[in-house]
């Protein structure tokens, strides 16, 4: 843990990140503690962690965005399939805290966007601005195991505060000590 | 619950091109404007609509009466807003 938390400085300190990396985890269990006043949208709540560092639990109340109860597998669809959903069961979305997480929010600009690309040996990008932040980020990281980048939906941009110039890419928690290899690496050779 | 042909409708709210959270957001705009007990038809094109806009009604105590595809790409929505005292 305590080298994960360091490697997460190293990156943050590399992308001159002024907002906080946030982890997320899918948990089977009800959690009762650790969640909001009041309900919100997964990616106002992702926003939130990036900005102040807080951290939620949340479950199927705590949204008033329906779709994340559908993609990161708390409800099952009734009428339609879901295009980009994890299809296991969960109770609890756990938003913040690294430590345990599965995935690993950015929230970037371009240039960051730009220098994780040469950390991760390149990114290919699928995103058609719906279920943004809880789709096409958190859970088609999730399920494929590898680095999700979003552009964000208008549930993001318009209801969650996201700025024009910001966008979100998921990467998985185990690919972490391989970027900072590279980042030293870089370094080395006097980037 | 009375059978399909049976149930007035009040409001159509058609919102095809629409994708979330416009979907479910005018829904709800339109359900505001709307008194307990009355009925709204919601026609959609986007099919994430069919599963988003009966959850978020739902969840603010409104009744789901029916979720049917009516066209190639055409879902329609028929929802009771809550109606407490009915």
């Amino acid at each position: 843990m305590k080298d994960l938390k360091e490697d997460l400085k190293t990156i943050k300190e590399y992308l001159k990140l002024n907002s906080e990396i946030v982890g997320v985890r899918l948990a089977k269990d009800d959690i009762a503690e650790g969640h909001p006043k009041e309900g919100q949208f997964y990616c106002w709540f992702v926003r939130q962690s990036a900005i102040s560092g807080e951290r939620f639990n949340l479950n199927e109340k705590d949204f008033t965005c329906p779709n994340p109860e559908l993609c990161l597998g708390l409800r099952e669809p009734k009428y339609v399939e879901v295009e980009l959903r994890v299809k296991e069961k969960y109770k609890t979305v756990q938003v913040g805290d690294v430590e345990n997480a599965d995935v690993l929010l950015f929230m970037i600009n371009p240039r960051q966007l730009m220098d994780l690309s040469i950390l991760l040996g390149g990114i290919t990008a699928s995103f058609k601005g719906e279920t943004a932040v809880c789709g096409e980020a958190t859970a088609r990281c999730y399920i494929e195991k590898k680095p999700s980048l979003t552009l964000l939906c208008h549930g993001a941009r318009d209801f969650s505060g996201y700025k024009d110039d910001e966008m979100v890419l998921a990467v998985p928690v185990f690919m972490v000590p391989d970027m900072v290899k590279r980042i030293n690496e870089l370094k080395a050779l006097g980037h | 619950m009375p059978e399909k042909s049976e149930i007035k409708i009040d409001k159509v709210l058609d919102i095809k091109g629409e994708i979330c959270p416009y979907t479910f957001v005018k829904s709800k705009l339109a359900l505001e404007e709307m008194e307990d007990g009355e009925v709204l038809k919601v026609i959609v094109d986007y099919p994430p609509a069919t599963e988003n806009v009966p959850r978020s009604l739902e969840k603010e105590g409104n009744d789901i009466l029916s979720v049917e595809k009516t066209g190639e790409k055409i879902w329609e929505i028929v929802v009771r807003k809550k109606s407490d005292n009915i």
